[in-house]
């Protein structure tokens, strides 16, 4: 379902645990202590 | 976003979505400064342009399915109407539209709390660990659930 908003032209902004969520994204963040503390290019970018 | 509890992750999606104000600096969504909107401004932001699945999908639980689905918009007027029918049936909810969401399992849940933030036909979906309280089974859903023509949003973002 994401993805389907997704390829419609949406943007998604997923906070998740779950590394199968994760692998779809185009871009993972990683948030410590209140800061972007890591920008991870993922794999379907 | 990745990161571990109380890192600010939903914080964050807060402060995206109007729903928080920060106590320093700007947070500016699609050229809009959203922090500096007053709240009935910041409101109609929202309706307009984001949906939320929040983490514990937040159903109000004396309503029903059809009902927690037009909360998102502020008048469920005969189009926002049609378009909540659409995702029921889209999302395979159409024989619990009437229930209440106790009576939903959990993917079930999932599933309203989905449609309900697709209602708007917003361009940013802001989503809190949306699989986080699923069985892995009921996990792929959101993933793998096809309703293409309700679920575009409404032009594409900036």
């Amino acid at each position: 379902m994401l993805r389907e908003f997704h390829s419609a032209g949406g943007t998604v902004l997923l906070v998740t645990h779950d590394n199968f969520a994760a692998d779809q994204s185009q871009r993972i963040v990683r948030l410590r202590q209140g800061k972007l503390d890591e920008v991870i290019a993922a794999p379907s970018a | 976003m990745r990161g571990p509890s109380g890192s600010g992750k939903s914080t964050l999606l807060s402060l995206i979505g109007g729903l928080t104000l920060p106590t320093s600096g700007q947070v500016i969504v699609a050229g809009q400064p959203v922090s500096s909107l007053g709240s009935s401004q910041r409101a109609k932001f929202r309706e307009t342009h984001i949906g939320f699945v929040f983490q514990m999908f937040h159903l109000l639980p004396y309503l029903s399915i059809v009902d927690n689905i037009l909360l998102a918009a502020s008048h469920a007027d005969d189009a926002v109407r049609e378009r909540a029918d659409r995702l029921i049936e889209r999302f395979g909810l159409s024989d619990r539209r009437s229930h209440r969401p106790s009576q939903l399992s959990a993917g079930e849940r999932q599933r309203v709390a989905m449609a309900r933030a697709l209602l708007n036909q917003p361009r940013l979906l802001l989503a809190d660990e949306p699989t986080g309280n699923l069985d892995p089974e009921n996990a792929g859903t959101p993933c793998s659930t096809c309703c293409a023509s309700s679920i575009q949003p409404a032009a594409p973002c900036c």
